[in-house]
């Protein structure tokens, strides 16, 4: 019977039932479908994280183009200060791996990469060694230059067309010339010769024709005689040697403990030395390197999917000993998965990688997997360990293992904490580029989510208190019929759980058939938002592809629906009481309110009857400002937090200044690249980039500082490796465009008068045309303070220096540059760069604006290029290019701009072979962050203008219908509807107004408020007054007999 | 021509499930300096002639009309302002004001300035019995009595013709009940206001100058 008549009830009250039972429909079903698309994007980013792998490698910023051989002493000298135990503590970093790699030798290895110090050379048995070759060597002089006694080969005479020149002299058209050979008798070029036996030769060589060229060894062979020798073989194009179709091999000292050559008498009688350098040479040729790890999936030749198993497993984390093996090494030893095999340990020299030793120890090595096949990786171990025998080649420092969610934050700690010259790339398979929208999705739900939660809560508040709170009338009736208080709530609860329950059950049944298609949406939304990060560094690397969960889980739905269920009983139980305490008098007491004050005669009509119900409203009166107060602190608050973040993300798009540049394929290196001109001038043009940068680098000595090498064709490629290996000289067009700068701003002593401008305007003359070669006089240049100092330079002093440039066919050739010191900068690394204007490599007008390529591109009929300044305007490859992003705004833009124009993207190769990337990890970082939290804020305003609309409403309506009967009396004594409306108006706004000035006083002392805070406390007013206004509407609107009928 | 005249008047309360006629077709008329009591069992439609004439609400059909002119013809919350004043037997003082700002209240409504109107007030206020001091107090201090003295002070604040009470003694003991009698008694004998008097106590109706029976919404 209760439960009927509960249910009854309610039924019957149509209009409110409805009203209620549609309000939590519908936040049931807007809840069900957020929280269910919230769960599907974490369920998402959660499948990411296990299918994603992230990690960081640290390098130091040394070389253009990075050998993983190079002995670098800066480089390793940042090894010793790169703290591991506190790259370890940063947040998101799951482990740190420093750079480990140890040489070994397996016993039957043959290295197919020869590429160790020792790829060329030989201990070899020569025989049937013949007749010598001299040196001979052909010149071009003036036919009326020539002696008597000479040799001469071929005339030519000067065409009109040619330019030519003898020691530095124009020879004018018609002069005719004579092609001279010359004979050295005293210098033996080579003799033809016979490798009857070979010691050692890394490719097996023996049994073969040779020319054997003594070099500087002096030898003079006997005849008939036989030799063991050892020397380098220099291949049979070598510039050093005769082009006769042979190998050459040079007898040079090669192993400090055997002598060059001794006479050969047989097999057993050749000294010791001779065969350790052999053996020695056997074994550090075939060497075989070990990368070591704690979980060697990390490595970046595995993350980024260059190599991947073909047999087996890999080793799991901390499985020392444990370790995946290249595809030949596995051949050759004839290894399979399960197999240990054993490896002696070499030692490399400090100076060389390849410079091995044995190092007196075994390490044995389970084989977990074994790779697929490379001939980019031949002889090679990654193994689970520590490595040891070899300090640091090359330039990574360590591998950090990341958790993929927190990569990025982790990336960019990490760049606070590592020691100067030392850069982070994040590599995370596409990670951040692919959670990214699942993120913002998830956040809008879950903003979705607390704004329903909240606005369910409020709805169910005033739910329960319409339905049980209000009910007092009925409960004293019960009462006082001896209604058994379990009787009571069962009558109560029954009504309004009916409504509720129903209500939040058909809202989570319509979210559960909703969902799969809100996921689907999601799944494409998705796809969409994936392509914002376009040219972003916090995109390097391979992109590995997720297929998007769309599983289908009613978990949210029944959350959502019990959620609704349960708060609201638990609401109506607490109404339960209100309702009973308001139907039960105090016993043996009751208190009466009576207002305070005197008759008044102040104000007149609506502000009369407001005022003095201000006035005398007591608690009521106080309801209203402490409300207001309190919404309007809430208001203030958030408001400021709100502004706070637009302020910081309207700053951060004023004034970030983004930069971009060309780097590898690959994402790691940006300098020492080959940047066509063509590409610089498309970027220049590209909507959204500002100033573009570029560089040129050739490598440069000091005269008499070079080492003593030897005039022997392996003396001359030591001293050519020596000259290339040195400090550059950069032309350029702004600092900024040097590696040397990458990372930090240079800071630059200039000599007075000058200042950057001059390397994007001074003009070199003699680049321009090779007739004024040496008229420019000294270069003005910026040289590091270091180099300086140790030359004794000063500012404004001049200096000569060789410079050096590698052609593409790989002759090397020097020619005198002087310079003059503008500029000073502090040196980073080992690296003396001096910088010069850009135009010692480039015309001034080369990449101006106006730039027009016809004038430079000219071709006859057959397409042959006719233009004598082609190779300046047009063929000029830059070794680095930066460039600034216009405005922070206009980043899409550019974005769009280098897709357009086909750029290409890190792993991704567009029309346009110049990869670029933009510097913005931060900036996206940041404006994501104050994104989500503007979304939030914009989400938290919403919320607080429902909140605020409703309370409003609540408190004007209770505050208005509980004086029905004031309404109802003025009505009835005749008073005009618009003196009716504004007595309650006036009453409602003062009281909200003094609420409003309250907060907006206490909070005063917080700082100034923002117009938006200001804006937002006057939008709240004006929804309150709303409120106001609705429910005097409402009231005015009822029939006067029926307002009469009103109990209190 | 009577103060009051209800011709053929017919009232139907609506409801969801069934419409209740009130008043079936009342007739009858009322004179200035005379007090009339309206008697009748609770549901026969007393209250509901009263509020007729009040100008609560319009007729469902027939006339009301005040000194010759039908309410449905002229501007009703101008008519309760000036040429009615209504006594409830729950007196429906503003609790906010106190005694005095009750009494003034309508002649505010008119338009006369606070400090005007307020010895006026005191008059009335007088006048129905109470003493000076209740001028400044609310009514929540005061007895049921005291109240409806008030109430009546609020009506002769009016300046009308008519006073109507509904039940003005409903609440009130037997002594109380004959001061209030007294009281409007005499503002009709003396004064000449039409009073009317709905009430079912019969020693009102035994006093009251002429009774009108309603029986089922008819005047019976």
């Amino acid at each position: 019977m209760y439960i009927r008549n509960g249910i009854k009830t309610n039924i019957r009250s149509r209009g409110r039932t409805a009203l209620f039972f549609a309000l939590i429909f519908m936040l049931t079903v807007v809840m069900t479908a957020a929280a269910g698309v919230r769960g599907y994007c974490v369920s998402a980013i959660e499948k990411c994280d296990g299918e994603f792998r992230s990690v960081a490698l640290i390098e130091y910023l040394g070389a253009e183009y990075p050998s993983p051989d190079e002995a670098d002493a800066d480089a390793r000298a940042a090894f010793g200060e790169l703290d591991l135990g506190a790259v370890g503590s940063v947040k998101g970093v799951k482990t740190a791996s420093p750079y480990a790699r140890s040489v070994f030798y397996f016993d039957g290895f043959i290295q197919q990469k020869r590429n160790a110090l020792y790829k060329d050379l030989g201990v070899v048995v020569i025989s049937g060694i013949g007749d010598p070759h001299y040196s001979e060597w052909f010149k071009t002089v003036r036919s009326s230059d020539l002696k008597g006694d000479e040799e001469v080969v071929s005339y030519i005479t000067v065409d009109s067309d040619w330019m030519f020149a003898i020691d530095g002299e124009e020879v004018p058209p018609g002069t005719e010339l004579a092609t001279v050979r010359y004979v050295d008798y005293s210098k033996v070029f080579y003799y033809s010769s016979r490798i009857s036996y070979s010691f050692y030769s890394s490719a097996g060589k023996s049994e073969m024709l040779v020319n054997l060229l003594p070099g500087s060894s002096g030898f003079v062979p006997e005849p008939g005689k036989s030799y063991v020798m050892q020397g380098v073989f220099l291949g049979k194009n070598s510039s050093l040697g005769p082009h006769n179709g042979r190998e050459n091999f040079e007898i040079n000292k090669v192993e400090d403990g055997a002598p060059l050559y001794e006479e050969f008498d047989g097999l057993d009688t050749v000294s010791q030395p001779f065969l350790d350098a052999a053996d020695k040479f056997l074994r550090a040729n075939n060497y075989v390197f070990a990368e070591y790890a704690y979980d060697i999936r990390d490595l970046l030749v595995f993350q980024q999917g260059e190599l991947y198993l073909n047999d087996g497993a890999f080793p799991e984390p901390g499985d020392e000993g444990g370790c995946v093996v290249s595809a030949d090494l596995a051949k050759q030893l004839g290894l399979k998965v399960g197999d240990v095999v054993t490896g002696e340990l070499l030692s490399s020299d400090p100076s060389n990688v390849y410079d091995l030793s044995p190092a007196g120890e075994d390490r044995d090595f389970h084989v977990r997997g074994i790779v697929k096949e490379s001939n980019d990786y031949t002889g090679r171990i990654w193994a689970v360990g520590k490595g040891g025998g070899a300090p640091l080649y090359g330039y990574t420092l360590a591998t950090v293992s990341l958790e993929n969610r927190y990569a990025e934050d982790a990336v960019e700690t990490l760049r606070g904490v590592l020691p100067d010259n030392t850069r982070v790339s994040l590599f995370d398979q596409g990670y951040g580029e692919t959670v990214k929208p699942f993120r913002s999705i998830a956040s809008a739900a879950s903003d979705i989510l607390f704004v329903c939660a909240a606005g369910a809560a409020a709805s169910l508040t005033l739910f329960a208190f319409v339905f049980i709170g209000r009910q007092s009338y009925s409960v004293k009736i019960m009462i006082s019929l001896g209604t058994p208080r379990k009787k009571i709530a069962l009558w109560l609860l029954s009504g309004a759980m009916m409504i509720s329950g129903t209500a939040a059950l058909l809202g989570g049944t319509a979210g559960w058939i909703a969902l799969p298609k809100v996921y689907e949406l999601v799944a494409s939304g998705t796809d969409f938002a994936s392509s914002a990060r376009r040219y972003s560094e916090t995109s390097l690397g391979v992109t590995h592809t997720v297929t998007a969960e769309t599983g289908f889980s009613p978990l949210p739905v029944a959350v959502c629906a019990a959620a609704v269920i349960l708060f609201s009983l638990v609401l109506c139980v607490v109404f339960l009481r209100y309702a009973h305490k308001g139907a039960t008098p105090k016993r043996g007491v009751t208190r009466v309110r009576v207002p305070a004050g005197r008759t008044s005669a102040a104000l007149r009509g609506s502000a009369r009857f407001a005022f003095l119900s201000v006035r005398r409203g007591g608690r009521g009166s106080l309801v209203v400002p402490a409300v207001c107060f309190a919404l309007t602190a809430v208001i203030i608050v958030l408001g400021g937090v709100y502004s706070g973040w637009q302020d910081q993300l309207d700053r951060a798009y004023e004034e970030t200044e983004i930069r971009g540049h060309a780097v590898s394929t690959d994402g790691r290196y940006y300098s020492g690249l080959l940047i066509d001109i063509n590409h610089v001038r498309t970027l220049k043009k590209a909507e959204g980039v500002g100033s573009v940068w570029v560089s040129y680098s050739s490598k440069y000595y000091v005269p008499g500082e070079e080492p003593k090498t030897g005039s022997s064709g392996f003396g001359q490629e030591r001293l050519n490796d020596w000259k290339l290996s040195g400090s550059d000289v950069v032309s350029l067009n702004d600092l900024h465009a040097a590696k040397d700068f990458f990372y930090k701003e240079p800071v630059v002593k200039w000599l007075e008068g000058w200042d950057e401008g001059f390397l994007a305007e001074y003009e070199c003359a003699q680049f321009k045309d090779w007739r004024a070669y040496g008229k420019d006089g000294a270069i003005p240049a910026v040289l590091s303070e270091r180099f300086m100092e140790e030359h004794g330079i000063a500012l404004g002093g001049e200096y000569s220096v060789m410079r050096t440039e590698e052609t593409e066919g790989g002759h090397v050739f020097d020619y005198p540059m002087t310079v003059r010191a503008v500029g000073s900068y502090k040196q980073i690394g080992g690296k003396a760069n001096i910088y010069v204007p850009l135009t010692c490599t480039v015309p001034l007008d080369a990449l101006a604006d106006d730039y027009d390529p016809s004038l430079h591109n000219k071709r006859d009929v057959w397409g042959n290029v006719i233009s004598e300044d082609y190779y300046l305007y047009e063929r000029v490859y830059f070794s680095s290019c930066r460039f600034t992003v216009s405005s922070a705004d206009a980043l899409e833009t550019l974005r769009a701009s280098l897709a357009d124009h086909g750029f290409s993207r890190v792993g991704r190769l567009g029309m346009i072979r110049t990869t670029i990337v933009l510097e913005d990890g931060s900036f996206i970082k940041l404006t994501e962050t104050l994104g989500r939290y503007i979304s939030m804020g914009k989400a938290m305003m919403a919320l607080i203008a429902a909140v605020v609309m409703l309370i409003g409403f609540i408190v004007s309506w209770l505050m208005v219908n509980g004086r029905k009967r004031e309404f109802a009396l003025m009505r009835g004594l005749g008073a005009k509807k618009g003196r009716i409306f504004f007595s309650f108006f006036l009453e409602q706004a003062a009281l909200c107004a003094a609420g409003c000035a309250a907060g907006c006083l206490v909070l005063s002392v917080t700082g100034a408020f923002s117009l938006l805070q200001l804006a937002a406390v006057g939008v709240f007013i004006l929804l309150y007054l709303a409120g106001s206004v609705i429910s005097t509407a409402i009231i005015g609107r009822t029939k006067l007999m029926e307002l009469f009928a009103v109990r209190e | 021509m009577s103060a009051f005249e209800l011709n053929d008047v017919k009232y139907v309360y609506k409801t969801k499930y069934r419409d209740v006629q009130a008043l079936k077709g009342v007739t009858c008329a009322f004179e200035e300096g005379r007090v009339y009591a309206v008697m009748g069992a609770s549901g026969s439609g007393k209250t509901t002639m009263l509020s007729l004439m009040a100008g609560l609400d319009l007729p469902t059909s027939g006339s009301v009309l005040c000194e010759g002119v039908s309410t449905a013809d002229i501007d009703l919350e101008k008519y309760r302002r000036e040429r009615v004043a209504v006594i409830y037997q729950d007196f429906r003082l503003f609790p906010l004001l106190t005694v005095a700002e009750n009494v003034m209240y309508p002649m505010e409504l008119r338009g006369v300035k606070p400090r005007e109107c307020k010895p006026r007030a005191a008059e009335l206020v007088a006048r129905v019995g109470l003493p000076e001091t209740a001028l400044d107090r609310f009514p929540a201090m005061l007895s049921g009595g005291e109240q409806q003295r008030v109430a009546i002070a609020r009506a002769l604040g009016m300046d009308t013709k008519v006073i109507l009470a509904d039940e003005p003694t409903g609440n009130l003991d037997e002594e109380n009940t004959g001061k209030i009698f007294d009281i409007l008694a005499r503002l009709a004998h003396e004064d000449g206001y039409c009073v009317v008097i709905v009430t079912h106590d019969e020693n009102i109706g035994a006093r009251a100058d002429e009774v009108f029976r309603i029986r089922d919404g008819r005047i019976g």
